[in-house]
């Protein structure tokens, strides 16, 4: 039995309604962790006040520099000791579950048991970037439980200006979508990186998303400085007898409206035998036709992937989405995948080396240009790099007989 | 003393023991998928193997009793294993058909709200709030099981047009990231400054450096060297708070929410397109936030009236006109909707395209 509860009016109110309630979670763990009671105590005050009672700090383990984020009360009383002292100490663990986010039910039981043993109990499944989070620690029980998680198999997430954990949608798990093995290339760019990871050294975070399409399931386009996006570049492949089946069924109407008039350029038409014509070479691959038509329609098959770079929100010159850096590639075999680490790793690096404090990758391509970006990674440019050409003309140009002759060299 | 124990630094580990079998044996083999059944997923591999996936609402933050109910639920109904959507939902999968309705009947009885496939509302997907964030404006646990409350029908059922992503952010940095509908924190005052800590607490210079509109400088207050905000200037975006925990920008009164419509990460049909803010000035009103919920129903319904189907909400807006968006919802136009920020003129309508 642990210490009396406080009481939580305002927390108390989460508890009705049909949607599964944390607080009752939290109650719950109250019954039997001092923690938990004063996490309550701690949380119905922020409801009450709407300000927030937590300050970051340094707490992490032995070998890491980073995966542990450290918050400790700020409600003190007016001798200042904490209000809530058993909450005192409040910190999160972050831990890099297997891509794609699969557990065995031990597996999830092993975790509540090491949980249950040194901490509160509390887990988030999971973090935007993807980490299980271990949620309420005290300082001296970090050490003791990331060694067991650790043993058990299970390492450190990001945290800081370093590699954070990356996600990957359900991709060739389950998905027939999915153009590249999205978990081999989660956890091999992850691990190869792993002590920008582990030692945060870089000048803000690096996020890695993976995706195995445009549908981007992962989020990747806007949210990771690396966005690794599916695609393929034969055809598209095209069951005409399923399409027949699927006219049948829907109606031409219903084709007509929600498939051939909304490929976004207009790369598609029904035949007057309800067939489908593709103009595979306007296809971007968007995926909307493949959606709707999930049996009839697929991707090609020789498929690879792109690289988005320099996704993120606001802070500080405004968001960004990832631009395409490289169209196409293939890492269908351990040399593609290399060569994906190869240019990750050279992406890394110049990000570090050149990079401003606490400035994402997006804004140092804003600040610096693709154009230079791109020579300091070595990779070569492509129109499929824009979306249109400068609409301005405040650029010197006294080069630009040599570039026309590097594109024709790359032509030929 | 012996040596401390260093960590095994395995990173991200092999994901093939934690995948159900018919998923590892079809692993990147799949062929098509469908819906038989709100809630519910059904695909089918090349070789002919099927699954069923039952996917269904969870708090995101869960204690080990919750933790261990769904692994008894992936043991007694789903085969022992479970995986988890980016946006906090279960999924639980099975290779027989007959074992569905068993597993959707556990799953409700447990409390997880089945649902969230199609054209639903999907999971809110949010950040941590009062409960764990160290510069946080509102909860985000709360808010979202308030809002989860008031939207559970239009998560269980396929009614909407498409998917709507939902997300909810506690400052303006929007952990919760771009949705057809964000919620997020938006400050309406400059910080107040605690010039007794900040010499103490914060590396000015880094400080000065963080601000998007250069309104913070270095200042002596009181004999103290401190820093001092241009009040003009400053557009209470907060970025200044997180490494100066003494410029505190967090206002019970005056940090409102923000509602922006639009987010999209895909590149299916339309390009990837940012949120845009439709409206403001909702009250940080916990535990239930009234306001912002009556906001977000008011916006999903105009959408789930006048949206084709497959059109995503920014999609809709889009082919509309922001004119009739705002008539549709009900909303109200102000100045505060112009963008002024760098590149905000590509915002405005350079045009002779009107709609009458």
């Amino acid at each position: 039995m642990a210490k009396q509860m406080h009481a939580t009016p305002l927390l108390d109110q989460l508890e009705t309604g049909p949607w599964p309630s944390f607080v009752t979670g939290i109650k719950r763990l109250a019954q039997d962790n001092d923690m938990m009671v004063d996490l309550l105590g701690q949380l119905e005050t922020s409801y009450r006040t709407r300000k927030g009672y937590w300050k970051g700090g340094t707490v992490g383990v032995v070998g890491y520099g980073g995966g542990v984020i450290p918050r400790f009360t700020e409600l003190m009383d007016a001798n200042k000791k904490p209000l809530f002292p058993a909450a005192a100490e409040f910190h999160t663990l972050r831990i890099q579950p297997a891509p794609g986010f699969h557990y065995t039910s031990d597996l999830l039981r092993q975790f509540c048991d090491v949980w249950e043993k040194y901490g509160s109990g509390l887990l988030c499944m999971h973090g935007q970037s993807g980490d299980l989070m271990l949620q309420g620690c005290s300082t001296k029980n970090v050490q003791p439980c990331f060694d067991e998680i650790n043993e058990m198999g299970f390492d450190m997430g990001g945290a800081g200006p370093a590699l954070r954990t990356a996600s990957s949608c359900v991709g060739h798990a389950r998905c027939e979508h999915s153009c590249y093995d999205e978990y081999a290339a989660h956890r091999q760019m992850i691990n190869a990186f792993l002590d920008d990871m582990h030692r945060p050294a870089l000048p803000y975070k690096w996020k890695f998303k993976f995706s195995g399409c445009a549908n981007d399931c992962s989020n990747a386009t806007q949210r990771a400085d690396e966005a690794v996006i599916g695609t393929w570049r034969d055809d598209m492949k095209v069951d005409q007898a399923e399409v027949k089946a699927y006219v049948a069924q829907k109606g031409r109407k219903y084709i007509i409206d929600n498939v051939i008039t909304r490929c976004p350029t207009n790369a598609l038409a029904l035949n007057d035998d309800d067939t489908l014509d593709v103009d595979n070479k306007n296809c971007v691959r968007c995926m909307h036709c493949i959606n709707v038509m999930t049996k009839a329609l697929s991707p090609g098959d020789d498929k690879g992937i792109m690289i988005l770079v320099g996704g993120k929100r606001t802070l500080k010159i405004g968001d960004t989405f990832g631009t395409v850096i490289v169209p196409f590639m293939k890492v269908d075999t351990q040399e593609g995948m290399d060569e994906l680490e190869e240019i990750s790793g050279r992406m890394i690096d110049f990000f570090a080396e050149n990079a401003l404090e606490h400035e994402r990758c997006g804004e140092m391509i804003d600040r610096i240009g693709l154009a230079n970006y791109l020579e300091g990674i070595e990779i070569e440019i492509d129109p499929n790099q824009i979306s249109q050409p400068r609409t301005n003309p405040y650029i010197r140009m006294d080069g630009w007989d040599e570039e026309v002759a590097k594109w024709e060299e790359r032509k030929a | 003393m012996s040596a401390p124990r260093m960590p095994d630094e395995t990173g991200v580990p092999d994901w093939e023991p934690y995948l159900h079998p018919v998923l590892k044996n079809n692993y990147g083999e799949w062929a098509y998928h469908e819906r038989p059944q709100n809630g519910v997923l059904l695909h089918v591999a090349k070789s002919g193997d099927k699954i069923w996936t039952v996917k269904a609402g969870s708090c995101r933050q869960m204690d080990v009793h919750t933790v261990r109910n769904i692994a008894k639920i992936a043991d007694d109904y789903a085969d022992g294993f479970i995986r988890f959507t980016m946006r906090s939902a279960l999924e639980f999968m099975v290779a027989d058909e007959s074992k569905v309705a068993p597993l959707i009947k556990a799953c409700e009885e447990a409390g997880f709200p089945v649902g969230g496939t199609g054209p639903s509302v999907r999971m809110l997907s949010h950040t941590q709030g009062w409960l764990h964030c160290d510069i946080p404006g509102t909860d985000a646990s709360g808010a979202v099981k308030a809002l989860m409350d008031e939207l559970i029908d239009e998560f269980r059922n396929q009614e909407m047009p498409n998917h709507v992503h939902i997300t909810t952010s506690c400052c303006q940095i929007n952990c919760g990231g771009q949705g057809d509908i964000a919620i997020n924190i938006q400050h309406t005052k400059p910080p107040k400054i605690n010039h007794d800590l900040v010499a103490n607490v914060c590396e000015r210079p880094s400080v000065v450096a963080r601000c998007p509109v250069a309104a913070i400088r270095p200042a002596m207050v009181n004999g103290k060297p401190s820093l001092e905000i241009d009040e003009k200037k400053c557009v209470a975006c907060g970025a200044c708070f997180p490494p100066c925990p003494p410029m505190q920008i967090n206002d019970p009164e005056h940090s409102k929410f923000a509602v922006w419509v639009g987010g999209k990460h895909s590149s299916t049909r339309s390009k990837p397109s940012f949120h845009k803010l439709v409206a403001a000035g909702l009250p940080n009103n916990a535990p239930r936030w009234p306001e912002v919920g009556a906001v977000v129903k008011q916006i999903l319904q105009a959408y789930k009236e006048d949206a084709k189907d497959w059109e995503r909400m920014g999609e809709w807006a889009e082919r509309l006109g922001w004119p009739q968006f705002f008539e549709k919802t009900g909303l109200p136009f102000t100045k505060y909707h112009i963008d002024n920020w760098r590149g905000g003129r590509a915002n405005l309508n350079a045009s002779a395209h009107i709609r009458f």
